[in-house]
């Protein structure tokens, strides 16, 4: 066993309470991880990200925020924000959600008061907050943390209202991906078969997530490295199958120059994902039995500008039918480009539905029970199950032809 | 005749309620905080509610919103009498905290072979749970 937590003068006065409420909390709950994992230390932490969206905090969340906010609470470090359940661009003009929205509304009014920058991604990467190579941060997100830990070599465990602890009181605790001997590598996993863009690694993601089983996999066979948009693909797909943090591919990955120094050391199994295992991971998702469809969603993490100028070039001069929603998910930053270069108009002459700020899975907006949304977002595909309605996952290609003929096309 | 495990207690406090016990890790962010019924799919417990519930798992899983929907399952009464895991996770931990919901793990010997589902069980302070043994008949049941 580790020692038991040692904090220092200041960690301890904001446990007992010398320094407000906000921080006394927050410091309660990183004690209990510190308890529940061993740690003996806090670490400070570089940067924040947080979720606040309002279906999930929900009105006890904003009581939360605006009693942290109303004690004097404030996010010590850089902090960023996550997805909200409406686009704040629109807020108020809805009606039927408006009650809904005023609490989303109120929540981010806390944290931006309290010192957070109104990102409102999933995909903040995008927006070039990437944390450095060794940096300790505490990134809430599920998506971010296979991102922010593999591919750019930062640490981040994946943080529940932990996240918000570490904002308020500027640190984490010590252990998980913070300990050097923990982000190895487990098991080795051979890709066999050629992968290439967004959906294809998305597949890969949750294919490497279900054969690794709760082993840090060291992926090799990817022989060119990823673009962010695939690796953002394959992280929210990872991170939806596997309750990991982290991953390794060997020659890509900072921490993975060599399988050695991937590996933790002594004998791993060696797994292989052929073609054949795509097909199944890839066949898992679809829970509809009809050709009938009523939503479509793409951008999952939330789309980049050449993911948006994808949809619009697949659509070419054709519209979306009359009787399919189709939602193109995206940060502000990419929907003000996308309006910048007119692809906003071409959009939603075409009947698509450009969000910022939102996602299907945590809009107030909601699809009826019982409709079949199509999409190629692994994560968004898994969850809706959750939701009452029957799911199509496929390609963006797939997706936005039927979202033309208003059915799925086999 | 009550039989005691003994674990660490990480949120502290003393609770009382039936036990549901499941091997499978736990979403509670695909718990329903208006009725306490599991959505996960495909877990053990979908449909079933953990309301009032001591609840034995090894861990958490899914999106790290889960600690805020701990919480909105207290603000609607349907939050768990307690949590055991096996080896508990962050976002447990801070919905725990933030609830007020007692939170055990590595409790030996290690309930999810010993405590069966439907069986009474008190969580005492400093990490002692009690299990009743079931009564007469109740094993038919």
């Amino acid at each position: 066993m580790s020692a038991a937590l040692v904090l220092d003068a200041h960690q301890q006065a904001m446990l007992d309470g010398r320094h407000g409420w906000p921080q006394q909390l927050g410091m309660r709950m990183l004690a209990a991880v510190a308890r529940a994992f061993d740690a003996a230390a806090l670490l400070p932490v570089a940067s924040v990200h947080l979720s606040l969206s309002g279906v999930s905090v929900g009105e006890p969340g904003l009581r939360l925020f605006e009693a942290l906010r109303a004690q004097d609470g404030r996010f010590v470090v850089p902090t960023t924000l996550n997805v909200l359940s409406a686009d704040r661009r629109s807020i108020g003009h809805a009606p039927a959600a408006h009650a809904k929205e005023q609490v989303q509304l109120r929540i981010l009014e806390a944290c931006e008061r309290m010192g957070a920058l109104g990102t409102y991604s999933c995909n903040p990467f995008l927006l070039g907050c990437n944390p450095a190579f060794g940096e300790t941060v505490a990134w809430n997100e599920s998506a971010t943390a296979p991102y922010v830990n593999a591919v750019l070599g930062a640490r981040t465990n994946r943080e529940g209202a932990t996240a918000l602890a570490s904002a308020l009181t500027g640190y984490t605790a010590a252990y998980g991906m913070h300990v050097d001997i923990e982000r190895r590598g487990s098991v080795l996993v051979e890709v066999d078969t050629p992968v290439q863009g967004s959906d294809a690694f998305a597949v890969l993601g949750g294919a490497v997530a279900r054969a690794a089983a709760g082993r840090i996999p060291v992926i090799e066979g990817i022989v060119a490295r990823p673009t962010l948009d695939e690796f953002t693909a394959f992280c929210a797909a990872f991170a939806t199958i596997s309750p990991l943090a982290t991953f390794h591919m060997v020659g890509i990955t900072p921490e993975a120059p060599t399988r050695a120094a991937a590996l933790a050391g002594g004998a791993v199994d060696a797994l292989s994902i052929t073609g054949a295992t795509i097909e199944a991971e890839t066949a898992r998702y679809t829970t509809a039995a009809s050709e009938r469809l009523d939503v479509v969603t793409v951008g999952c993490p939330h789309a980049s500008l050449a993911q948006v100028r994808e949809v619009a070039d697949l659509l070419g001069s054709a519209g979306i039918h009359a009787g399919t929603t189709f939602l193109l998910q995206t940060n502000r930053m990419i929907a003000a480009q996308a309006a910048a270069e007119g692809l906003d108009r071409r959009l939603a002459a075409a009947g698509v539905d450009l969000t910022a700020d939102t996602c299907v899975h945590i809009s107030y907006r909601q699809p009826p029970p019982g409709a079949v949304l199509a999409t190629n977002a692994l994560k968004i595909a898994y969850l809706t199950a959750s939701h009452d309605m029957e799911v199509r996952f496929g390609t963006l290609r797939q997706c936005v032809r039927a979202a033309i003929a208003g059915r799925w096309l086999a | 005749m009550t039989r005691t495990l003994r674990g660490t207690a990480i949120v502290e406090g003393e609770a009382e309620g039936a036990a549901m016990v499941t091997a499978e890790n736990l979403a509670f962010s695909l718990v329903d905080p208006a009725t306490g019924i599991v959505r996960q799919p495909g877990h053990p417990w979908f449909g079933l509610s953990v309301a009032g519930k001591v609840l034995f798992f090894p861990s958490g899983k899914g999106s790290s919103s889960g600690s805020y929907w701990l919480l909105n399952l207290g603000d609607e009464g349907n939050a768990p009498a307690a949590i055991v895991n096996t080896q508990t996770d962050a976002v447990i931990i801070a919905g725990a905290v933030l609830a007020g919901i007692p939170l055990l793990h590595r409790v030996v010997p290690d309930p999810l072979g010993c405590v069966a589902t439907g069986q009474l069980v008190r969580v005492r302070a400093g990490g002692a749970i009690e299990v009743a043994a079931p009564a007469a008949g109740d094993r038919a049941a």
